[in-house]
């Protein structure tokens, strides 16, 4: 398995192992160059072909791809170019063929945790949440130390089916585990307005003042907040915060537009 | 059996001059951690009130104090990723502090550094020295059965070292900046050893390091048959699998593998053996992991980003680009300072970044950011080389899209400026009001440097094109000098930045200890 669990780097590795002057790694479009050589000195090798097509996967070559995966395909191994081959799919865009794919993989190796990642991903694309869902955990419990960006995303599952409950319980969970997270607090204040319950959403926010209260974006944010929660006067009083915050700050692009977007608020009658 | 086909494999690279590196190697346990004496001592987090030391070997404290003959404070340590870890707390800003520790047994000799300034502060003595290094792990290099830059990191350090003496007055490094791939090739701890804690000892012991992940500290690739491309005599029994480290395409940690065997159970060298903010300890946005982090040393604000991992996956780059906003809106610094390791423009030896994948996804993810939030100087490795950029904005797209007169500073003849001396950039720009230009230096070469090989024809590895160094956002060099060409250098070197109040000074310094180019970047 592990041959195949990192194919897609192959190509990369031929490059380094012809190098005469060391270690290297070049860019795809390189190293389907010499692979094509390679190929025609070895034509047919199994390896190569499954490094090719995922070149050519990454590439966005899709047809070419197809046919090297199709052709690595030899009898009695046709399994271990499922991953590559349910990748390739899930790019073209082809989630059902790539779920199959990934499905027969897990089938040799269920120990495999991209394979439920992706399976994941590829249900989520047919909008079937609940499957999505059960790969994704899964693929979470196997992972010891997941990414900010992944409670984010299982969390959108949750979101997706209308369980914004579950979805906040998923970046709780996250922020237990890695500590207050802007990224995650965000996703889960906007997840309390859906649902009705912007007090929730503000306590939420306030949350992240000590790290973010001195930006003007923070402070902007606040005060649409507010306005949502019917509290204009006291977001007047904030959103011209922002202004005196954004005065003193050094002048970026991203502050003009903040600028912008204060003066818009402004105008709201209220 | 995997193993007896390893060795297969050295034999036959000894033999037949391919190039590896040894991948078995003992792999870290309770038993050789608790061994013997103290080695490893480093800094980590040093900020205006605290500091971490972490070392391995029989020490359970250190002594600590500002009065080198009384240490008259203790912390105590406790395990952390096969190393002690202690924290010293309620320090004093911009104050110098002696450590020792206190049951080695033999005396260690006391070792110092100081704290950084308050918050937004400069120090004492009015500048914040960092020094940068990319790619300089080379020293663990091996190939055809020889260390094959043996002594180069080594030579780069002793030039900073010269340029440090006769230069810059001596002084202190405040803050190590590793650029990545600073333990080839596969970034296993002993390779950190070798190319790293034994070649900085005495620099890491007085000054913070804080690295960023490289390819090369994601271990190897998979396994390969090696007879595909040459008949050595163990292919007649069979296929000969070959590991190589620096290959890595994971997005997932716990997928580092030294050896090809499966993923160690001991997890990443690199993050066992740093210790990093992620819940905005040292003044930056809570990142949640260490892949990515922040931090602030006095009015300088650092923010290391992950392009060997996070970049790899679109919801992991999406939540790391996401972080970057909120820490980048929440700066108030004078100057920002990012630093990763595939470089965003780049025409270094098999590093395109017309090319590859992960350099394009920084430029086109990363660089509107820089842009629109006000980063001054961006720092990558990669490329065994030194490229420095223009004072550039708005370019995203490949190198044949760039453009002078869009893109670059020009001066009032019309032509790039190099922003030295009279022409130093300036932070905010004249014409739009607002900070948005940034000179981005790819510095991988203090550990090794590429040199001119050019590509035979249909060759397209392991040989220069004809475009290597000569990427336009980059700034060109004239002359004929050996190992300049027109957008870059290529000779072993290091970057030194110093930070002042109201100047930001880059330059780039050789094994010799001459300064090969600078820039500065002022602010009002």
């Amino acid at each position: 398995m592990s041959t195949l669990r990192s194919i897609q780097t192959t190509s990369v590795l031929l490059m380094l192992i012809l190098s005469k002057l060391g270690f290297a790694h070049p860019g795809d479009h390189h190293s389907i160059a010499e692979l094509n050589v390679l190929l025609a000195e070895n034509p047919g090798e199994q390896s190569l072909l499954v490094a090719r097509g995922a070149l050519y996967t990454r590439t966005g070559q899709w047809i070419k791809a197809e046919q090297d995966l199709r052709q690595a395909q030899i009898p009695d191994s046709e399994k271990e170019v499922a991953f590559e081959l349910g990748r390739l799919y899930y790019n073209m865009g082809d989630y059902l063929k790539a779920w199959g794919y990934f499905d027969t993989y897990l089938s040799l190796y269920p120990g495999y945790a991209p394979a439920y990642l992706l399976r994941a991903r590829s249900a989520k694309e047919l909008n079937q949440f609940e499957a999505a869902i059960e790969s994704y955990l899964t693929y979470l419990d196997m992972t010891p130390q997941p990414q900010p960006g992944e409670y984010v995303e299982s969390a959108q599952l949750f979101a997706a089916i209308g369980n914004r409950a579950r979805a906040l319980d998923m970046l709780d969970s996250g922020m237990k585990k890695l500590g207050l997270n802007p990224q995650l607090q965000r996703y889960a204040m906007e997840l309390e307005l859906e649902r009705g319950e912007p007090n929730l959403a503000l306590t939420r926010w306030y949350s992240l003042e000590g790290y973010l209260g001195r930006t003007a974006q923070w402070t902007m944010t606040l005060g649409k907040l507010l306005i949502i929660a019917n509290k204009v006067e006291e977001a007047k009083l904030v959103i011209s915060k922002a202004r005196t915050q954004l005065s003193k700050q050094k002048s970026t692009s991203a502050r003009e537009a903040i600028r912008q977007e204060l003066d818009r608020l402004e105008k709201i009658p209220g | 059996m995997f193993r007896t086909r390893l060795l297969f494999v050295v034999v036959a690279c000894v033999v037949f001059g391919l190039p590896f590196s040894v991948q078995a190697e003992v792999q870290l346990s309770p038993e050789n951690n608790a061994a013997t004496g103290l080695t490893r001592v480093f800094l980590q987090q040093v900020s205006f009130d605290s500091a971490i030391v972490k070392w391995r070997g029989e020490p359970d404290s250190i002594r600590f104090g500002t009065d080198v003959s009384q240490l008259d404070q203790t912390a105590l340590a406790f395990d952390e990723g096969h190393h002690k870890l202690a924290s010293l707390e309620g320090l004093t800003p911009d104050t110098l502090y002696h450590y020792a520790f206190a049951d080695s047994g033999s005396e260690k000799a006391i070792m110092s550094f100081r704290t950084a300034p308050a918050q937004g502060q400069t120090p004492a003595d009015g500048n914040i020295h960092l020094w940068l290094l990319g790619d300089s792990g080379t020293a663990t290099e091996l190939a055809r059965g020889q260390y094959v830059h043996e002594g180069e990191a080594a030579s780069v350090m002793n030039g900073f070292l010269k340029y440090n003496r006769e230069q810059a007055g001596n002084e202190p490094i405040d803050l190590l900046l590793l650029l990545g791939d600073n333990a080839y090739l596969e970034g296993t701890d002993k390779q950190w050893q070798g190319a790293f804690f034994d070649i900085y000892t005495d620099i890491i012991t007085g000054a913070a390091t804080w690295p960023t992940i490289g390819n090369h500290e994601m271990g190897v690739g998979a396994p390969f048959n090696i007879c595909v491309f040459r008949k050595i005599p163990a292919c007649e029994m069979g296929p000969v699998m070959m590991n190589l480290g620096g290959i890595s395409e994971s997005s997932d940690p716990d997928s580092y593998d030294s050896d090809g065997d499966g993923p160690d159970a001991s997890g990443l060298p690199y993050l066992n053996i740093f210790s990093l903010p992620t819940k905005g300890e040292m003044g930056g946005i809570p990142s949640g992991t260490e892949q990515y982090y922040s931090f602030n040393y006095g009015n300088v604000h650092v923010v290391s980003l992950d392009s060997q991992l996070s970049n790899r996956d679109k919801m992991q780059r999406e939540t790391m680009r996401a972080w970057l906003i909120d820490d980048l809106s929440a700066n108030q610094m004078d100057w920002t300072v990012v630093i990763f390791h595939h470089p965003p423009y780049s025409k270094g030896e098999n590093h395109d970044s017309d090319r590859e994948q992960n350099e394009i996804d920084m430029r086109q993810s990363f660089a509107p950011v820089f842009d629109s939030y006000g980063v001054d100087v961006v720092y990558s490795g990669h490329s065994h080389s030194y490229e420095r950029s223009w004072y550039i904005r708005d370019h995203y797209g490949m190198s044949d899209t760039f453009d002078l007169a869009a893109h670059a500073q020009l001066d009032s003849q019309g032509q790039p400026s190099l922003g030295q001396g009279s022409d130093a950039y300036a932070q905010i720009s004249s014409s739009t009001g607002v900070d948005d230009r940034t000179v981005y230096t790819v510095a991988g070469s203090a550990g090794k440097a590429d040199k001119e090989n050019p590509c035979p024809e249909g060759q397209l590895m392991g040989c220069t094109l004809p475009d290597w160094l000569r990427h336009p956002a980059h700034r060109t060099f004239t002359g004929s000098k050996p190992g300049f060409r027109e957008h870059g250098i290529a000779l072993k070197g290091s970057v030194v930045l110093d930070a002042k109040k109201n100047e930001l000074t880059s330059r780039f310094i050789d094994e010799h200890g001459q300064v090969l180019d600078q820039f500065t970047i002022t602010r009002k």
